[in-house]
This record gives C-alpha cells, structure tokens and sequence, in this order.
C-alpha cells in the first residue's frame, strides 16, 4: 500500500519519475534559472523559475536522465510552487530525502545536487536575505 | 580472459545459468574466465535482495574474486528493493556500470 508522505507526493519515487518522464522540460520561462553539475558522475540540473511579489510562483527543471535525479527534481518543483522565497531558501537536501522512500544512501547525493541548482536560482535573494541580518 | 555478465532477459537466467553453472564453477575456480563485473535488470534483481539464498553465495564469492555486483536502478525502484539490496551491491545505469568496470576493464561482455 502507498501512503501520502506530504502534500506533495506519495512517496514513491517510481510515481515521481514517472510523472518527471511525462513531463515536457523544454520550455524557456521564469525570472530566475540556477545550475548545479556533478563532475564525477556527469549529472546537471537546471532549476527555472518564476518569481512574483517574492513568490515562487512557478517552477520547472532540466536535469540529465537519472531516475533518482529526476525523481528528486520532479518533488522539489512540487515543493516550490506557491511557496515565498524565505521558505523556498529553508528546503534543504535532507527534506527532499526523507519524503522519498526507498533511496540507497550512496544516491542522496542527487537531492543536494538539486538543492544547489535552487539555491544557484535565489542566490540574489540569499544574498539579500544575509545583507539585511 | 575477463568477462562482465549483463543479466537481462528474466525466466530461467539466474537460477539456472548463474545459480546452477557460473556461481558453483566460480565457487570451484574452475569457471575459465575472470569474472569482474555482473549488471543485473528486472526480475533478475531479486536476486541481489538480502535474504536470497543464491544472492547471498554470489555476495560471498564477489567479495572473494572482487567481482562488482550492480542492479540497474529502475528496475529496483519499480520494484522497490532499492534500499533491501545486499551490503555491497549498488544500483546504476548505464554510466555507472561503465565508470565502475573502468578501472578493471573486462575483454567481453556477455548478455544472457
């Protein structure tokens, strides 16, 4: 049986790459984009999005075809629409892996990895939010 | 020689061919070739699920022969088993098969 982890998925990272698969990631949009690579096992993520009134109003990714990347990606776009930059500036790689079951720890890399596209993305705002502490 | 097996096609693979012929003739050092990597796909994945009689010989001799034991990683999240594997056993694709057998490149790849 699937139980819903969160508002956003429902755990299986088998349902989350799938819809990431169905998904089209061609499209150019948003005011924000922000890339991450990992040299080592030849992996990037893209992270477009579309930032209104300090809100995440949309959000999309391109990443390379890892089904743990995809699956990460696809949940972290689920996670940002409709969230204001400070609370999208507080995901972090930990809240991504703990809502995907099944994932063998040498694969968590992939969910920091797409952590470092979205903070790429909101770096201004990251800055901005240190400048004014 | 060095040979990498891909276990692919599901039905009688790795029950006959590898629990009944490779694995006893690696047991025995008389299998005639190096062994140095094994990949496996779908169904053939149970295999390498901690609990697994033959997976667990397989281990045994892998850590023996230092012969790398890999799961393609769709098929075990399908099947979710990714997390239940064997300590030892990793999950890839294609470009981690390849990285890992790089630096103890096999001469023949064998599909069965």
């Amino acid at each position: 049986m699937t139980t819903a982890c969160c508002d956003h998925c429902d755990g299986s990272l088998q349902n989350l790459f799938e819809a990431a698969l169905r998904r089209s990631h061609g499209r150019e949009f948003g005011n924000r984009s922000g890339r991450a690579a990992d040299q080592t096992n030849r992996l990037q993520v893209v992270i477009r999005l579309e930032v209104m009134d300090n809100v995440v109003a949309e959000a999309d990714y391109k990443a390379t075809t890892c089904a743990t990347l995809l699956a990460y990606c696809e949940l972290l776009a689920r996670m940002l629409r409709g969230r204001p930059i400070a609370e999208a500036l507080g995901i972090r790689a930990v809240d991504l892996i703990q809502r995907v079951r099944g994932v063998p720890p040498t694969r968590h890399s992939r969910a920091a990895l797409a952590i470092a596209a979205l903070r790429a993305a909101l770096a201004d705002e990251e800055a901005k939010g240190s400048n004014s502490k | 020689m060095k040979v990498a097996y891909i276990f692919s096609t599901a039905g009688h693979t790795v029950s006959y061919k590898l629990g009944r012929m490779i694995l006893p003739q690696l047991e025995e050092d008389r299998h005639g070739a190096e062994v140095v990597g094994m990949f496996f796909f779908e169904d053939n994945t149970y295999l390498m699920r901690k609990g697994d009689p033959i997976g667990e010989r397989l281990v045994k001799v892998a850590q023996e022969k230092n012969i790398l034991l890999m799961c393609c990683d769709q098929c075990c999240y399908e099947r979710e088993i990714a997390d239940k594997l064997f300590d030892g056993v990793s999950i890839g694709c294609f470009p981690d098969l390849y990285q890992a057998l790089g630096a103890n490149p096999p001469d023949q790849v064998i599909t069965l």
